[in-house]
């Protein structure tokens, strides 16, 4: 019977396809603005840990194919039928596929971890791993646009990326997307980062509000196709400088690192929603009002906890003794979170003031008084009598309760397209200059990083940036410096310059260094020089200091 | 006395609408490096000099007649006589049409009337383009974006009230483009919004892709576009401020320009492909010099050709701050009748501008493949929620 149903359900799909086609080849080709473009890169990065060692550590091969369809316009569907409710119509494919060459030229230096330690290299993974990591292959976007006529209402429903705040290269706002932290982090755009979700995104016009013009409301909900930062680690060369800790391991709760919590993807589970209120004064401010309420996605770069120690002693031996779970869970509790933004021009210096802030309530952080205790069994972790112990009897490391902590993060920035003539006579240089602040308002005393013991968590932190770029030879040649200190931790820097030259209008090249740095002195963190900086610079990336090309066709 | 103003008014009128007389002077019927003399008082030297070398011929067609609209006309004759520049440069008592109908060339602000004119010449309502902008080094296209544009004005129109949408916000006009290839750049968004009053500063903001955000931004009008050979303010003949410029009238003649074509998808061809070839037509214009108040411009002097008729900008001969000619801007019209889309628009229709840069052998054009004049345009076009609800 299940087999008839499915015999029929395909022959009525067909039929449906079939009929559809007759239906498109009837409509004239005008009425259908449809396209097709896309490009295929190539990445290939040389990582350099000093003048002499060298290391090929990337070839990523990657075709983008995108499909636009204008469905519906004035009304009307592909020019032919009165949509009655509905002005236009639009629909975006994205196609993403990708080849890592590097899994298979597997290159024999042994990668370094944060300490400076070798580890292992790519030809260490399993072939069966390489296989695994090779090809990704994934619709990246699928969405409708739907522009209502008779309320001021457009709808976007399907898998998108929704980007709000002031930032650049930094995400306090930009957070309806957590992050695929297992690509390259300094050399991939967010775009290819962000993990797109399944969400209905709704905006509304409000037009003019009193003195207030340009004013919108924009919400979303993302009914439960939320997944956590994922994460990767040595040797794979682009995660995390350290070893997977739990590599192997299973966790409490059938939970699993960097996937699943103890929740399902459903709505009632797993919802986030977002909403922004944008306008601007009659003084031209620009400004918007927004408020999450999401899971925790651990990817903005405060040194926050994915892991928590389960609580119970008795609750954490049966898991342990009888189910072989880490008494370990992964968390990502749902935040809180407000926050503002704002631009202005301001005349007389011809600059633009950028700022964003954002005040996020119950962001959870490991605590080092929350130690982790099991019941033992006699004969059980080395004790000949049974007994609670603390967790690191056990397992070697101390595990660690939670301690939920606001956070007030900020932004101030300033853009300025600046004359350098004797540099550049056509162009501009386009500055952009950024500070950021963190500052943990309820202390941080007994708060540890993800790296462990010796990683301290920092009341107050800071970031500066700075970036410039101009275009010469008619825009064909576009360099960009950009530099990003961090003086909270060591002096921790990077430093990194690109320049992208158009050859023609289908073919780019782009050729790219990195330099990471810090000022830790030798006796720094038990000698091991380790630099526990959150922001992904001189300390993350020790050792890290990479060279580019970047080859780009596109159609 | 009210019946003398009468007259006075329709003889006005009568006068703007007769002022597209075809020229009566005598061209040939072809220019060429064969017969450049023929043109020599007809063209600026620059252009000449590149006729006579060889680097481009055309046809020479009978001048098209731009009568003024109607509408148009009648708010000039209405306000003829009432308008006046004040001290810090602005206009006075100005509601529609053209502000200085009446120049006299012995005025000593007759330049700056003549950019108050070009400012406020007859354009419609609304315009959208849909074209590309290819930048050539020599012959070879580096960089072709393609671009949807829309403009549309909302002050100071003499179309009635309802074109003046946008007066209450002391906005002249709004601008929307958007990149449709290539692309790196596909669904890049900007918007500007140019104040009436012409010290106020434009508001810009750019969506781009990469960022997938409204970004305010400033954008020097004395930059070039993308990095092409066009400044921001070189669009359109002119689109800067008046105020950081002077404006000095050189004087009136009769010159050849890329005004007969008959179809918005110009021909080009010539020297590198840079000219369009196109027939041109004797055009009656006045010669401005129009010198950058800034010494940090990146142009020395431009001397601008404007049609008489239409107060649409013919060329311009471009001179670095050393005097040496450095680019030539053409902008090429057609008349509404050879667009069948566009028949009514009573005015010449730009379907095309050329920057060549000799020193440095490049150029940048900008050309149509579609055009539409006084289309009605949702004013919610020229939002940052279209360029936020629209992004991709």
């Amino acid at each position: 019977m299940a087999a008839f149903a499915r015999r029929l359900a395909a022959k009525l799909l067909v039929m449906a396809a079939l009929d559809f086609c007759a239906f498109l080849s009837a409509v004239p080709a005008s009425a259908m603005p449809a396209e097709i473009s896309g490009n295929l890169e190539s990445l290939n990065l040389v990582r350099h840990r000093d003048i002499d060692q060298w290391a090929y550590i990337t070839n990523r091969n990657t075709a983008r194919v995108r499909f636009d369809w204008g469905w519906a316009s004035q009304g009307r569907l592909l020019d032919r039928f009165d949509l009655p409710g509905l002005k236009q119509g639009h629909l975006l494919l994205l196609y993403r596929g990708i080849y890592d060459g590097i899994y298979d030229i597997a290159p024999g230096p042994r990668m370094r971890d944060i300490f400076g330690q070798p580890v292992a290299s790519i030809g260490d993974l399993s072939r069966d791993e390489r296989d695994a990591l090779r090809f990704e292959s994934t619709l990246r976007e699928a969405y409708l646009d739907l522009r209502l006529s008779r309320l001021p209402l457009e709808l976007r429903l399907g898998k998108q990326m929704i980007v709000w705040g002031e930032s650049d290269n930094f995400r306090m706002m930009d957070k309806a997307n957590a992050l695929d932290l297992s690509w390259h982090l300094q050399q991939e755009p967010w775009d290819e980062l962000r993990r797109p979700y399944w969400m209905l995104k709704f905006f509304y016009r409000l037009g003019t509000l009193g003195p207030l013009s340009q004013s919108f409301l924009e919400w979303y909900w993302n009914p439960g196709d939320w997944l956590p930062a994922k994460q990767s680690f040595l040797p794979r060369p682009w995660g995390n400088p350290v070893a997977d800790p739990l590599s192997g391991a299973r966790l409490f709760a059938g939970t699993r690192a960097y996937r699943q919590g103890d929740w399902r993807r459903t709505p009632q589970e797993n919802s986030q929603v977002g909403v922004r209120f944008h306008a601007m004064t009659p003084a031209n401010f620009e400004l918007t009002l927004d408020y999450f309420w999401q899971r925790w996605a651990g990817d903005d770069g405060s040194s926050t906890a994915s892991f928590r120690a389960v609580g119970d002693p008795g609750v954490a031996a049966r898991a342990f003794f009888e189910r072989g779970e880490l008494p370990l869970e992964f968390i990502a509790p749902y935040v809180h979170s407000v926050g503002a933004t704002g631009t202005y021009f301001e005349p007389r210096t011809q600059a633009v003031v950028r700022l964003e802030t954002i005040f996020e309530i119950g962001i959870p952080y490991s605590d080092r008084r929350k130690r982790g205790m099991i019941a033992v069994p006699a004969g059980a972790c080395g004790r000949e009598e049974g007994g609670v112990v603390d967790d690191e009897l056990c397992f070697g490391i101390p595990l660690l309760g939670v301690t939920r902590r606001n956070e007030w993060k900020g932004m101030v920035g300033i853009d300025r397209p600046t004359w350098v003539r004797w540099l550049n006579r056509g162009n501009t240089f386009f500055l952009s200059g950024q500070v950021f602040w963190f500052y943990l308002p309820q202390g941080t005393k007994f708060l540890e990083g993800p790296f462990g013991a010796l990683d301290d968590v920092r009341t107050w932190e800071y970031l500066f940036t700075l970036a410039a770029t101009t275009l010469y030879r008619g825009g064909t040649v576009a360099p960009t410096l950009s530099y990003a200190l961090d003086p909270s931790n060591s002096w921790s820097q990077e430093l990194a310059w690109e320049i992208k030259w158009f050859v023609r209008n289908d073919l780019i090249l782009e050729v790219s260094q990195r330099y990471f740095f810090d000022l830790i002195g030798d006796s720094a963190n038990g000698g091991t020089e380790a630099n526990f900086e959150p922001q992904g610079l001189g300390g993350f990336n020790r050792g890290r200091s990479e060279s580019g090309v970047r080859v780009v066709y596109q159609f | 006395m009210r019946g003398h103003r009468f007259w006075v008014s329709l003889g006005l009128i009568l006068a703007l609408c007769g002022a597209g007389e075809a020229s009566a002077l005598e061209a040939p019927n072809n220019v060429s490096s064969a017969n450049w003399k023929e043109a020599e008082g007809l063209l600026a030297p620059e252009i000449l000099s590149r006729v006579k070398d060889g680097d481009l011929s055309f046809d020479v067609v009978p001048a098209t007649s731009y009568p003024m609209r109607a509408p148009y006309a009648e708010a000039t004759s209405r306000g003829a006589g009432r308008v006046r520049l004040t001290e810090e440069g602005e206009l006075e008592g100005y509601v529609a049409g053209r502000p200085f109908p009446e120049i006299d060339p012995a005025d000593p602000k007759a330049g700056e009337k003549i950019a108050w004119n070009i400012r406020y010449r007859d354009t419609g309502t609304t315009i959208q383009e849909w074209g590309s902008m290819d930048t050539l080094d020599g012959d070879r296209v580096q960089r072709s974006i393609k671009v949807y544009y829309a403009i549309a004005w909302g002050a100071h129109r003499a179309e009635g009230e309802e074109a003046n949408i946008w007066r209450e916000d002391g906005m002249l006009y709004k601008e929307f483009t958007r990149v449709l290839a290539p692309l790196d750049l596909k669904d890049m968004t900007t918007l500007k919004h140019r104040p009436v009053r012409d010290h106020d500063q434009d508001i810009d903001w750019v969506y781009t892709t990469d960022t997938r955000r409204v970004r305010r931004i400033a954008a020097p009008h004395e930059e070039q576009a993308a990095g092409s050979e066009l400044l921001n303010e070189d669009f359109w003949g002119f689109s800067g401020y008046l105020r950081d410029h002077e404006w000095k009238l050189v004087g009136q003649r009769e010159v050849l320009a890329p005004m007969g074509g008959k179809s918005i998808e110009t021909r080009y061809g010539g020297r590198n492909g840079w000219y369009p070839v196109d027939p041109w037509e004797v055009r009656k214009a006045w010669v401005l010099d129009v010198v950058p108040r800034s010494g940090a411009h990146p142009y020395g002097r431009r001397r601008m050709y404007v049609d008489q008729d239409t107060s649409w900008v013919l060329y311009s001969i471009i001179y670095d701050r050393q005097e040496s000619h450095m680019k030539t801007m053409l902008e090429v019209y057609i008349a509404p009748r050879y667009s069948p889309e566009n028949a009514d628009a009573g005015i010449p229709l730009l379907t095309g501008e050329v920057m060549i840069n000799y020193p440095k052998n490049r150029a940048t054009i900008f050309r149509l493949s579609k055009l539409l004049h006084n289309r009605p345009l949702s004013g919610e076009l020229f939002t940052v929620e279209e360029m936020v609800s629209g992004g991709h």
